[in-house]
């Protein structure tokens, strides 16, 4: 088995011999996609909203599963369409996989509503399926904060090299 | 039955998650050491209402299964950060040698 040091080594000369190929930067994870930033906020936003409004009516006819079915629509709607946009930048099969998993978090939370019926969601329910929720998005934001900063990095004019000319 | 020991639970995941990621290990420890306990702590509190008749079994799987995508997520977090590392740290050796090589051959050769 190849050692670690020398697997870097060549990884190392792999991307260099790309770069120096392309003439530009490597890339190894796709860009920030602020669409894609603005859309999750969007949603994390009014699924707050969602199950704040929930908590305060649990108990109520309009906390049931019945009344609240379009929000899982919706929601199922904009996370399949931001699915559809990650899976169209190159090298985004980590975000897309995190947006996988939110929407099977939605589901989840779908199936919880939906065994609860008229009822709606307890507040313990609400509590435990925010707190994953709310991990979740902060994991895909701490990952896209770090792209944002990756960019805002890139876009910085380069301090000029310090490194001696080579002769020729 | 006994009480859920959150800080054990948490350490169990964290030291499930040390191996795979190796080196990076040391970086990615801190974001997913609160990820972990935030979810431990969840964890122990379904299963506190299944005990309390609160949750059905179904429903606690349901749960569960919402935390798990979240370590999963935090995971996934993890490796990007780690890529963007690897990245930057090409980029930035190539960025150190650029002036250089473009000087010495009269174009760019390397535009970072």
């Amino acid at each position: 088995m190849m050692k670690p040091l020398l697997r870097c080594t060549l990884l190392f000369f792999a991307a260099v011999s790309v770069l120096l190929l392309s003439g530009c930067q490597v890339h190894f994870i796709a860009a920030y996609d602020p669409v894609l930033d603005n859309g999750l906020t969007q949603l994390q936003q009014s699924t707050e909203q969602f199950l704040g409004t929930l908590d305060a009516e649990a108990g109520l006819p309009e906390a049931s599963w019945t009344d609240n079915q379009s929000f899982y629509t919706q929601s199922d709607a904009t996370l399949r369409t931001l699915i559809t946009r990650a899976q169209s930048e190159p090298k985004s099969a980590i975000i897309v996989q995190e947006l996988q998993l939110l929407e099977k978090s939605y589901t989840d939370l779908m199936n919880l509503h939906q065994t609860m019926g008229d009822k709606g969601l307890s507040h313990v329910m609400i509590v435990d399926s925010r707190a994953a929720l709310e991990n979740s998005y902060k994991s895909i934001f701490t990952l896209e904060l770090a792209l944002q900063s990756r960019l805002n990095t890139a876009a910085t004019p380069a301090p000029a090299a310090t490194a001696p000319a080579l002769s020729p | 039955m006994g009480s859920i020991d959150i800080s054990a639970l948490a350490e169990s995941m964290l030291a499930a998650a040390k191996a795979p990621l190796g080196n990076l290990w040391a970086t990615a420890a801190p974001f997913a050491k609160e990820q972990f306990i935030n979810i431990g702590q969840t964890i122990a509190s379904i299963g506190e209402q299944v005990v309390a008749g609160q949750l059905t079994e179904a429903q606690a799987a349901l749960e569960l299964d919402m935390q798990k995508n979240a370590a999963e997520t935090a995971l996934l977090t993890v490796k990007g950060m780690s890529e963007i590392a690897a990245e930057s740290a090409v980029n930035g050796a190539l960025g150190a040698v650029a002036a250089a090589v473009n000087t010495a051959l009269g174009f760019t050769l390397i535009s970072l």
